[in-house]
């Protein structure tokens, strides 16, 4: 799968400011339009390479059949999320 | 009295590393930039490509900052050249000051990708300055995930010093009894003031290092060099002059050219690209309160020959107006129209700040209210920003109405401009 893939997002945003990814939809491989629900968020960290605010959520979800943990990335600066990577 | 300590903190081959750690952890390429031949240079299409950063292996490859990409790539037929995103190394180097202030209020920003920051009397805070120098590098690459060189000594010309010894990713101490066996062995160009032609100056008086270079004669230094020797001999003996850091010099001349994307080959072009480079320069000379009365236009053509001229005006000016007439005058003088010209250049000098003005018997009057005309141009593009009015004959042609000086992506607000 390719790496840093653009994608929509529904989040929800408490009073503290937080914000929880919670449904992801995406273009496959065959580019269509698919909506996967966000299963877990098993860990959430802020990263600023180059100065980009960068939110990291390690997220778990059905895809391809099997749960699995992505990286999504939340650009503070653009607004974009975006699929960064499959951990495992 | 308490000891002063002072930091430098300087980002290894900075344009790149940030290049690097963006396209790595932003976009989620698999190459690190920094560890391939690789440079940060300028668009092609413009014809402004220059090596603007290298990495590591580009340098073994002999590839030098400032060098043109044709040559570079001739040198390294593999080597990958990215173009620059000026607007991320703003938030990359707003990013590092901002941790910076976390170690000591006193950050003092020396230039896009270096600063000095005062850490005196943080010992009993901190603890020894080395070790917070090794925390803030690691905490800096933690964050940042780019490397930086952190200088550590008792003023601010050693940590310069320092923070340019071995690197990347190092911390280097140079308090005043290490001198002799850190700094003194380094060729003199190393030494922080000292150019290329200084360099070649002390060649010739057969001072090859810093050392060398300290246990002179101050005196023979100054019969050389004029002020700077005695600036040069204190820096050697690890002495900061901190006026140096902070006193602008005021300009002796002002000058701005400019490469065209495409050659000029008709009068007309190049008056358009002259007048263009006139507006800029009268600009600045406005800007100071100034006027000057030696004008100089100059060209390089396709053959990268250069050429200027150079006349005395009637009267001081800043009048872009008064100023364009007399370059056009000049450059008629000098250019034949038969050598396609790259780059066109004017500059001022004979600077004085003056106000008193002799008028001539048959514009003077025009002069004065070309003059007033400029002033006010100048308030609307204080406000409105410098493309707010223009010339007319500018408009629908490729040739930008201010042109010279540097480009408007790279205008960061952090590098003072000289003006």
């Amino acid at each position: 799968m390719q790496y840093n893939v653009p994608i929509d997002i529904i989040s929800f945003c408490n009073t503290l400011g937080e914000i929880k990814p919670m449904r992801v939809r995406m273009e496959n491989e065959a580019h269509e339009r698919v909506v996967v629900d966000i299963q877990e968020i098993a860990y959430r960290k802020e990263t600023r390479p180059s100065g980009m605010t960068i939110l990291v959520y390690g997220c778990k979800m059905i895809l391809y059949g099997e749960e699995r943990l992505v990286e999504l990335h939340y650009h503070i600066d653009t607004h974009r999320w975006t699929l960064f990577r499959i951990v495992s | 009295m308490q000891e002063k300590v002072f930091f430098h903190i300087d980002v290894n081959s900075a344009f790149l590393s940030w290049e690097a750690a963006y396209r790595l952890h932003v976009l989620g390429e698999k190459v690190d930039l920094r560890k391939i031949p690789a440079v940060v240079g300028g668009d092609k299409e413009n014809r402004h490509g220059i090596v603007l950063a290298k990495s590591d292996q580009a340098k073994r490859c002999k590839i030098h900052t400032g060098e043109a990409l044709g040559a570079a790539l001739q040198k390294c037929p593999s080597l990958t050249i990215v173009p620059p995103n000026y607007e991320m190394y703003i938030k990359a180097s707003k990013a590092m000051m901002e941790i910076l202030q976390r170690f000591s209020p006193r950050v003092d920003q020396y230039s896009i990708d270096e600063a000095f920051i005062d850490m005196s009397g943080s010992d009993l805070l901190y603890g020894s300055p080395v070790s917070v120098a090794n925390n803030l590098k690691d905490m800096i690459h933690e964050e940042l995930k780019f490397t930086v060189n952190v200088g550590v000594s008792c003023n601010r010309l050693l940590a310069k010093m320092a923070g340019e010894l071995k690197k990347p990713n190092l911390v280097h101490s140079l308090f005043p009894e290490e001198i002799e066996k850190k700094m003194w062995p380094l060729p003199v160009s190393e030494l922080f003031f000292v150019g290329r032609a200084t360099e070649k100056k002390l060649k010739n008086l057969g001072i090859l290092t810093i050392g060398q270079l300290a246990k002179t004669d101050p005196d023979i230094l100054k019969a050389h060099f004029g002020k700077n020797g005695e600036v040069i001999y204190q820096f050697a003996n690890g002495n900061d002059i901190s006026s140096f850091f902070t006193q602008p010099v005021a300009n002796k001349g002002y000058g701005n050219s400019v490469t065209t994307p495409y050659d000029v080959v008709t009068m007309a072009h190049a008056r358009m690209v002259l007048l263009s480079l006139c507006e800029t320069v009268c600009t600045r000379l406005r800007k100071d309160d100034v006027k000057g009365s030696v004008a100089s236009v100059s060209y390089t053509d396709c053959n990268f020959t250069h050429v200027s001229h150079q006349g005395i005006m009637f009267s001081a000016t800043n009048t872009t107006t008064e100023l364009y007439n007399y370059i056009c005058k000049l450059f008629e003088q000098l250019w034949d129209e038969t050598m396609p010209l790259r780059q066109l250049g004017v500059h001022v000098s004979r600077i004085t700040s003056e106000q008193s003005m002799q008028y001539n018997l048959f514009d003077g009057d025009r002069y004065e209210r070309m003059g007033q005309l400029d002033r006010a141009i100048d308030k609307i593009r204080n406000r409105y920003g410098e493309d707010s009015v223009m010339r007319a004959c500018f408009l629908n042609t490729s040739t930008y109405h201010m042109q010279g000086g540097t480009c408007k992506e790279r205008r960061t607000g952090i590098t003072k401009p000289l003006a």
